[in-house]
C-alpha cells in the first residue's frame, strides 16, 4: 500500500498544483472541474520535474528536499487540494448514485480491471520485458540519488535525453522504490483517459471520448506501458493535453488555452525530442487559424504563432541547454553531423541510426501506405524482437476498424479533422524516424479519440445491421485484451500479494541478472564494473558504466595491446568486467578493436573469471603492468 | 439520402470491422501457436 499511497500524495500535490498555477492564466475558461483537474494535474506533475530538476543541478537530490518539496507545493495550493478532494468525493457520489446505461457499466468495467491489472503490474519489480526501464529509465535517476546531484554520465548517452518523466521516477524512488515511480506512469494511463473522456464531454459528447479511451486502454502495448517503467505514456500525455488545450484555443474558449497549448508542447518536448513534430503542427494551425479568421490577418497569426513557441521553447530549453552544455549538442546524442558531441563519434552515432532504422516492415511508399495495416497485423514485426510474437506489442484491431467509418459520417467536425492532421502529421514522423511499435503510442491518444468519435456515431446512428458488428467487435476485443493483459500480469501477482519474495521473483524472471547483481553488490568498496552486452545496470549499487557501442570513454580503437586497455580500464578507476556468454562467445571469432583487446586480455590472463550466473559471466581485472 | 447512410455502404462498413478484428486476433493465434510449436 505504501507505493500506492506515495504516488497518489504525489498525484494529489501535483494536481492541486497544477490547478493553482491554471488560476494565474487569464482568459481560461473550463468545461468542468475534470477538465480543469486534468490539465492541473499534468502542468502539476511537470513542475515537480522541474523543481527536482533544479534539486539535482543544485547537488541538493535528498528524499528530504523531495518531501519538503510536494509538502510546500501541497500547503501553497492547499484551496485547490480541498477542492479536489470534494470534487473527487462530487465525482464518485454523482457516479454511484446515477444510472448509467448497459454500455457505460461495460465502458467503467474495462476501464478499472485494465487499471487494477495495470496498478499490480506497476507494483512488481521491473524484470525482463522492462529493458529500457531497468537501462536508463529507472537506473539513470538510481544513480543521480546515489549521489544526491544530477550530473554528466559520459558512458550513458541516454542520460542526457529529456528527462521530465525520470525526474518523477526520482522522486518516486526516494520515496519508496520503483512500485511508487512506475505508478506515476500507470497515473499518466489514467490521465490520458480521463482527458479523453473530457475532451469528449467538452467538444462532442461523453460517450464518444468513452469509446477513445477503450479504444486506447484495449491497445496492448498501452496497456503493457502502464506497468513500466518508461516514458511513452507521458509524452502521450502531454500530446494529447496539447492538442486538447488548442482545441479550447480554437473553439474560442479563451486565449489562455494558447498558453497552456504552449506549455504542454514544451512538457511533451521535456520528454521526447520528436514532440517538435507537435509543436511544429500546432504553430502553422495557430497561424493559420487566426491568420485566416482575424481583420489582422497575417500579424495576428505571427503573434499566436510566437506565443505558442515562445511557453513551449521556455518550458522545454532547460533539457536542451543542459544537454549543450554537458556534451556540445541540444540533441545528443542525435544529430551528431550537425551538432558533434562529447564522448560520441560517427560510427556510433551509425550504429544507433541502424538501430533505430531496423524496426518495421520496409521504408519505401507501400510500406508508408501498407503501415497502419501491417501495424495492426503484425505488431510484433515493429518491435525489438521481431521474431518472437509478442502478444504485448500490438496496436489491437479497433483503431483500424472504426477509423474508416469517418468516410461515411458526411462532413466532418472540424476538430476530428484537426486530430487527423496531426495524426498523420506524427506518422510521418515516426515512420521516417524509428518504426518501434513503442514510439506510435503518442499519437495514439488522437487516434483513438477520432476512432471513438467514428465508432460511437456507428453505433449511435448505423442502421441495425452494422450497430451490433460495431458492439460486437468493441467487446470481442475488451475482452481479448483484457485476457492478454492478465497473461502478462498474472506471473507477477504472487510477488505483489506477497507470496513470493521478491528475489526469488527476479531470480526466476531475470536469466541471472539479479543473482548477478547480488554478486556485483558484494564486491569490496572502490570496486566498479564495465558491462559488455548488458546495459540493465537498475539492480547494482556498486559503480558499473555501459562497455561499448554508447560512449567513447576508452578509446578502443587507439589501443592496441591487451595491457594498454587494463591500463584504461585501472584510469577509469574499473576494478571488474561483466559480460554475457553471447558477447564472449563472438569474441573468440576474429574480431578487430575491442572484440580482439578482450580476447587479447582473456588469453593472458588479465581478466579473470569470478562469477557465473546464468548468462553473465563476471571477470576480475589483474593489475596492469607499468 | 446521405453516401454514408445507404445501406452498402453500411454493408461494406460492418464486413470492415468484422475483418479487421477476426484477422487481427486469428493472425496473433497463428503466430502464438507458431511460437509454441518452435519451442
Amino acid at each position: 500500500m505504501l507505493p500506492l499511497a506515495i504516488a497518489a500524495a504525489i498525484a494529489a500535490a501535483a494536481c492541486a498544483f497544477g490547478m493553482r498555477l491554471l488560476r494565474f492564466a487569464s482568459n481560461l475558461q473550463f468545461a468542468s472541474f475534470l477538465e480543469r483537474a486534468v490539465f492541473g494535474a499534468a502542468i502539476g506533475l511537470g513542475a515537480i520535474a522541474y523543481v527536482i530538476l533544479g534539486l539535482g543541478l543544485g547537488r541538493a537530490l535528498y528524499p528530504w528536499a523531495i518531501i519538503g518539496t510536494i509538502v510546500v507545493l501541497a500547503v501553497i495550493s492547499w484551496r485547490d487540494l480541498a477542492q479536489l478532494l470534494l470534487g473527487i468525493g462530487r465525482g464518485l457520489r454523482a457516479f454511484v448514485t446515477g444510472r448509467p446505461s448497459i454500455g457505460g457499466i461495460g465502458v467503467t468495467a474495462f476501464i478499472l480491471v485494465t487499471f487494477v491489472l495495470a496498478v499490480l503490474g506497476a507494483l512488481a519489480p521491473s524484470s525482463a520485458n522492462d529493458w529500457d526501464g531497468l537501462s536508463y529509465h529507472l537506473a539513470v535517476p538510481k544513480v543521480y540519488l546515489q549521489s544526491h546531484s544530477i550530473h554528466f554520465i559520459g558512458w550513458l548517452s541516454h542520460s542526457n535525453f529529456p528527462f521530465t518523466m525520470e525526474m518523477l521516477y526520482a522522486a518516486g524512488l526516494a520515496l519508496e522504490g520503483q512500485a511508487a515511480a512506475k505508478l506515476l506512469h500507470t497515473l499518466c494511463a489514467v490521465l490520458i483517459v480521463l482527458a479523453m473522456i473530457s475532451f469528449g464531454a467538452a467538444h462532442w459528447e461523453r460517450r464518444h471520448g468513452a469509446l477513445a479511451a477503450v479504444i486506447f486502454l484495449a491497445v496492448p502495448v498501452v496497456a503493457w506501458e502502464a506497468t513500466s517503467g518508461l516514458n511513452d505514456l507521458a509524452q502521450a500525455l502531454f500530446t494529447l493535453l496539447g492538442l486538447y488545450a488548442f482545441i479550447n484555443w480554437w473553439s474560442g474558449r479563451g486565449g489562455g488555452w494558447l498558453v497552456v497549448a504552449g506549455a504542454l508542447c514544451g512538457l511533451a518536448l521535456g520528454v521526447k525530442a520528436t514532440a517538435g513534430v507537435l509543436l511544429g503542427f500546432l504553430t502553422v494551425a495557430a497561424f493559420y487559424h487566426r491568420a485566416a479568421s482575424e481583420r489582422a490577418g497575417a500579424a495576428a497569426g505571427l503573434r499566436a504563432a510566437a506565443i505558442l513557441i515562445a511557453v513551449a521553447a521556455v518550458v522545454a530549453s532547460p533539457w536542451y541547454i543542459k544537454s549543450y552544455v554537458w556534451t556540445g549538442n541540444p540533441v545528443y546524442p542525435f544529430l551528431y553531423e550537425w551538432f558533434g558531441g562529447k564522448y560520441w563519434t560517427a560510427e556510433a552515432a551509425r550504429l544507433y541510426r541502424d538501430e533505430q532504422l531496423s524496426f518495421g516492415m520496409g521504408r519505401g511508399p507501400l510500406a508508408f501506405i501498407l503501415a497502419p495495416w501491417n501495424l495492426t497485423m503484425y505488431g510484433h514485426r515493429f518491435s525489438n524482437f521481431p521474431s518472437r510474437p509478442l502478444m504485448y506489442t500490438s496496436l489491437g484491431p479497433l483503431l483500424l476498424a472504426f477509423l474508416p467509418g469517418l468516410l461515411v459520417l458526411g462532413k466532418l467536425d472540424r476538430r476530428v479533422k484537426l486530430l487527423l492532421l496531426y495524426s498523420l502529421a506524427a506518422f510521418c514522423a515516426w515512420f521516417v524516424l524509428s518504426q518501434h511499435i513503442r514510439y506510435a503510442i503518442p499519437l495514439l491518444p488522437p487516434l483513438a479519440l477520432c476512432a471513438g468519435f467514428a465508432g460511437s456515431e456507428i453505433i449511435g446512428k448505423g442502421r441495425k445491421e452494422l450497430r451490433p458488428v460495431a458492439i460486437g467487435a468493441a467487446i470481442i476485443v475488451c475482452v481479448i485484451s483484457s485476457a492478454i493483459f492478465c497473461v502478462l500480469v498474472i506471473d507477477a501477482i504472487p510477488v505483489v500479494l506477497g507470496a513470493e519474495s521478491e528475489r526469488a521473483y527476479l531470480t526466476r524472471t531475470l536469466d541471472g541478472l539479479y543473482t548477478m547483481s547480488e554478486v556485483v553488490n558484494a564486491l569490496p568498496a572502490g570496486s566498479k564494473v564495465i558491462m559488455y552486452g548488458e546495459t540493465r545496470g537498475f539492480y547494482f549499487d556498486t559503480p558499473y558504466m555501459w562497455g561499448n557501442h554508447h560512449h567513447n570513454m576508452i578509446p578502443y580503437d587507439r589501443l592496441s595491446t591487451a595491457n594498454e586497455l587494463i591500463h584504461a580500464y585501472w584510469k577509469l578507476g574499473i576494478t571488474h568486467v561483466l559480460m554475457t556468454g553471447q558477447f564472449m562467445n563472438a569474441l573468440k571469432a576474429p574480431s578487430p578493436g575491442l572484440g580482439r583487446l578482450l580476447a587479447d586480455a582473456l588469453a593472458e590472463r588479465r581478466l579473470v573469471p569470478v562469477e557465473i550466473r546464468g548468462d553473465l559471466i563476471l571477470l576480475r581485472i589483474t593489475e596492469p603492468a607499468s | 439520402m446521405r453516401f454514408g447512410e445507404h445501406w452498402l455502404v453500411q454493408a461494406l462498413l460492418a464486413m470492415w470491422i468484422a475483418l479487421v478484428t477476426l484477422l487481427h486476433y486469428g493472425l496473433l493465434a497463428n503466430n502464438l501457436l507458431s511460437a509454441l510449436a518452435r519451442r
